[in-house]
């Protein structure tokens, strides 16, 4: 299959690249990137484990193909943690006890960010409808509601 | 001893930046990925596998098959590396492809033939042990049996003034950590270097050694960050560990092979189905005199741990309760499903299930409250169990006082919206800490530690940390015992190469074993240092304390920072170090007589649900739940907390949601699209408690955490689930389905549902 050429910004850093359009956006991440704070758990986007911020916005990485991320903006959780300070959301996390096997967490964290980015002040049924895309196995969700609302700008 | 704090996790900084590095995480030159072929049903014989097709894709470097296994393959009736003659379900092994990429390797499992016969297969235990059913394993499908037997059940139920019978069934369910299964091996030398997440390192060091011919010092096991377990990376994990070092070994590169969601779903193991008769006979009182308990366990395709989990079922099937008359047999069959083994819990949820809603229908009979009923026949200190075991530490009071206190479960549910009903409902646990006399290997752990010149410490433990957190308890005991900031110690990633085997980290056993080891190395450490400096400052060793980084004498006429009484200390003695040993009390079973010392101890815990049902949907919405667990001595409450809320939210779904479905001997739930896991859209609102009531009789007097939870929640929303409907439900889960044929079958409801107004 023909390869296409796509230009992104990736974690604030310009990126050329010619790739199968097949290759979905997670692949692109975590095998040609190598950045592999993103997770794989399901593929079929029910788990949000892939999530990412795409031009401000969660979505599934593992959803997204190639060619729609062209002359788009990802964020992903590698960079999150800001010239070695942490983002108020990772703080929180730790502090909230939200943090078990952690193979969820980036996605979560992800999800709480796009949400926190729209919505400074996000109620309580709020942060869950942002979240609700993100399966947690290991908490039962209660600190990581707890660690989203410990990060709200209106409560430092 | 002061209460402690709560203590921030440090593995929580490399999950959060996404710096922790997962199996999958890891790329080696040179690597290869490793995919399985199976055969899509659910028993066939196997006539070829030609991989030749497969051989010729652009990539593909090796397909292989059983004949290649260079150890044993199989051992009787359990799980082989790859399936030799004949498949036993859908999800079993035949050969794998070995290629450059993971789609050539995908592609190239596609292009294997394989000639094959289906064979009848057999897909209920009961009908497994019908005559004429297709047999799994040598004669019979029969594959496990235990017994509890305490004075004459016959008699009991004479003495009783009352007696009912019922039955109950538990579903099969799936651990389903987020983490995908899978392993990358490396060949060395003098043998493999595995990168492989499970619970039991050494458990897949020795299973490795075997299926692949290899001492079982040719194979190095270093754990990769472990994206939950639940109970799974075990059985699933052996296997996967040996099909990458197969592979690894014949192709003399670096092989990875990681499942995909539908291949950890329809190969790996779930959560044994039980079907459940209770017989209970009672006085007029409420005090129980005799129980009968007949159990039949799907064991799956092959044995795997099922006979001890039937057996720990077997010891916990009454509940905590002081009954003189006990007949308890359960049994488990081989089936043509996915092989049963062990999930967080290990055969307790279903046996509480079933308990635990046999004894609010009891209380109904009798006019009693459930909370009475408990109270009347409830352990109590000195008790003795079904298997004859004399109880020690028994909180199981304690825990029903504070769920009294927390969650009163006759209070009236208020603001009730029109077309809904609430209800509440109670369980409560005895519950096995630890491996128990059902495994034979000693019940210990160890925990050694190199202090550093700098003052820093490195730690090895042998128990896994799995996301529990364990693993910050033993950097916490450390830390206390020798007056050193938790900041300066570090947990070395666990290598089998360096650290000792300390067995699964399984059974709730991590805390019970590596903390009491934790507290011996620790003091083992500072006795050297103190022996050191009790010479230079002519004082007693006794008398020196260790403390806020510092080492000094009361009267501060002798004081040296940490750091520099180690410097001096390696002047002196050839290292400074703390080894440290903990095993639990022996425990012995006598399969002849039924009877010994199970557990060397056991945890007690209570639980309260609130449930809101859709009257027109059938919607069963958990609005609170109340968890209650004996754990004797908290080590970190906010991760004690934690550890009993992720194990209520396990327990809702199975409690609600959660079901293995098969359609013609194959699985058709393959993804979190059909198995339905909670979502924070479910979560209610849980009060985890964590009970500090007798510690238990160990030197840190702590009880395993993780486990109990899972158990009790499913009983706890039947009831409330009874309690709001009026119809007693006895089938786990109480999905859509089920619940709103309740609904239909009552014309009370049937009035509510319109509003209550008649039309």
């Amino acid at each position: 299959m023909n390869k296409i050429e796509i230009r992104l910004k990736v974690n604030d850093k310009e990126i050329c690249m010619n790739v199968d359009p097949t290759m979905t956006l997670l692949e692109l991440l975590r095998n040609k990137l190598l950045l592999t704070g993103t997770k794989e758990g399901c593929s079929t986007g029910e788990c949000g484990a892939c999530t990412v911020l795409m031009d401000g916005i969660a979505v599934n990485a593992c959803l997204v193909l190639v060619a729609q991320v062209n002359q788009s903006e990802i964020i992903t959780i590698e960079a999150l943690e800001q010239d070695g300070q942490l983002d108020r959301l990772q703080q929180s996390f730790i502090e909230n006890h939200a943090v078990q096997c952690g193979f969820c967490t980036p996605g979560m964290l992800m999800s709480a960010k796009a949400l926190l980015l729209k919505n400074p002040n996000p109620t309580e049924a709020e942060i869950k409808i942002g979240l609700s895309g993100n399966l947690c196995r290991c908490t039962g969700y209660g600190n990581i509601v707890k660690a989203v609302e410990g990060a709200i700008e209106s409560k430092h | 001893m002061a209460k402690r704090k709560s203590v921030d996790r440090q593995d929580a900084y490399a999950k959060i930046t996404g710096k922790a590095k997962y199996v999958n995480d890891l790329f080696f030159p040179g690597m290869l990925y490793v995919q399985t072929v199976r055969i899509p049903v659910a028993h066939a014989r196997i006539k070829k596998i030609d991989g030749t097709e497969a051989l010729q894709l652009n990539g593909v470097v090796g397909v292989f098959t059983a004949q290649d296994v260079p150890g044993i393959n199989q051992r009787p009736k359990d799980r082989p590396v790859l399936a030799a003659h004949e498949t036993k379900y859908a999800g079993d092994g035949v050969a794998i492809v070995v290629a450059e990429t993971k789609e050539q390797a995908i592609l190239g499992a596609k292009l294997v033939r394989i000639d094959f016969e289906e064979l009848p297969y057999v897909m209920n235990p009961e009908d497994a042990l019908k005559e004429g059913a297709p047999i799994l394993h040598g004669e019979t499908n029969f594959a496990a049996s235990h017994q509890a037997i305490k004075g004459n059940v016959e008699a009991g139920f004479v003495e009783a003034d009352l007696i009912i019978e019922r039955e109950y069934t538990t579903q099969r369910a799936m651990h389903s950590a987020i983490e995908p299964d899978g392993a990358i091996a490396i060949p060395e030398a003098n043998g493999i270097l595995l990168y492989c997440p499970g619970k039991g390192p050494f458990n897949i060091k020795r299973a490795v050694a075997s299926h692949c011919g290899l001492h079982e010092n040719q194979v190095r096991v270093i754990q990769p960050a472990l994206g939950g377990v639940f109970g799974g990376k075990d059985s699933d994990i052996n296997v996967i560990g040996a099909r990458v070092t197969m592979a690894a070994m014949l192709t003399n590169r670096p092989c990875k092979m990681i499942w995909s969601r539908e291949e950890v779903l329809e190969e790996g193991t779930k959560r044994h189905p039980f079907k459940l008769h209770y017989k209970v006979g009672a006085k007029r009182d409420g005090k129980i005199t005799a129980m009968e308990i007949n159990g039949l366990a799907d064991v799956g395709a092959y044995l795997t741990k099922s006979a001890a989990t039937v057996w720990r079922a077997t010891v916990e099937a009454t509940g905590p309760y002081n009954i003189e008359n006990i007949f308890t047999r359960i049994e488990g069959a081989f089936t043509n499903n996915t092989v049963s083994d062990a999930v967080r819990g290990f055969g307790s949820p279903q046996v509480d299930f079933a308990s635990e809603s046999l004894m609010n229908e009891l209380a109904k009979e009798l006019g009693l409250d459930p909370l009475k009923i408990r109270r009347i026949n409830g352990f109590t200190e000195g008790s003795i169990t079904a298997t004859g075991q004399k109880l020690e530490c028994v909180n199981l009071m304690a825990c029903l006082d504070k769920l009294e206190e927390t969650f009163p479960v006759n209070k009236k549910p208020s603001d009730v919206p029109v077309g809904k009903v609430r209800g509440r409902g109670i369980s409560c646990i005895f519950r096995g800490e630890a491996m128990g006399a059902g495994f034979k290997e000693k019940d210990a752990a160890a925990v050694n530690f190199n202090v550093e010149k700098d003052g820093t410490i490195v730690v090895y433990s042998g128990i896994t940390e799995q996301g529990q957190g364990g693993s910050n308890v033993v950097l916490q005991i450390i830390s206390e015992t020798m007056g050193v900031n938790i900041e300066n110690i570090k947990m070395s990633p666990l290598d089998t190469a360096y650290v000792i085997d300390s067995g699964a980290t399984v059974g709730s056993r991590g805390t019970i074993t590596s903390g009491n080891a934790a507290l011996v190395a620790a003091n083992d450490a500072k006795m050297r240092i103190a022996t050191v400096l009790a010479e230079m400052w002519k004082v007693n060793p006794e008398m020196i304390i260790f403390l806020d980084n510092r080492v000094f004498i009361e009267d501060q006429t002798h004081c040296l920072s940490f750091k520099d009484a180690v410097n001096l200390c390696y002047t002196v003695i050839p290292g400074v170090y703390g080894h440290g040993w903990w095993s639990l009390p022996p425990v012995w079973w006598d399969f002849d007589s039924n009877s010994g010392e199970t557990y060397a101890s056991f945890n007690y815990g209570a639980c309260g649900a609130e449930v809101e049902i859709d009257l027109v949907s059938g919607k069963v919405e958990v609005t609170e739940v109340v968890a209650i667990h004996d754990v004797g001595r908290i080590i970190n409450e906010e991760e004690a907390k934690a550890q009993i809320a992720g194990g209520v939210s396990m327990a809702l779904g199975l409690a609600l949601s959660e079901t293995i479905a098969t359609k013609n001997g194959r699985l058709v739930t393959t993804n979190f699209d059909k198995y339905l896991l909670q979502t924070i859209m479910d979560s209610p609102n849980i009060t985890a408690i964590p009970l500090e009531a007798q510690p238990a009789n160990n030197p840190l007097g702590v009880k395993g955490v993780s486990e109990s939870s899972t158990a009790t929640v499913s009983p706890a929303v039947f009831n409330a689930i009874e309690n709001a409907l009026g119809i007693r439900l006895r089938n786990l889960p109480a999905d859509l389905e089920s619940v709103l044929a309740a609904i239909e079958t009552s014309e009370r409801l049937g009035y509510l549902k319109g509003g209550g107004i008649h039309e």
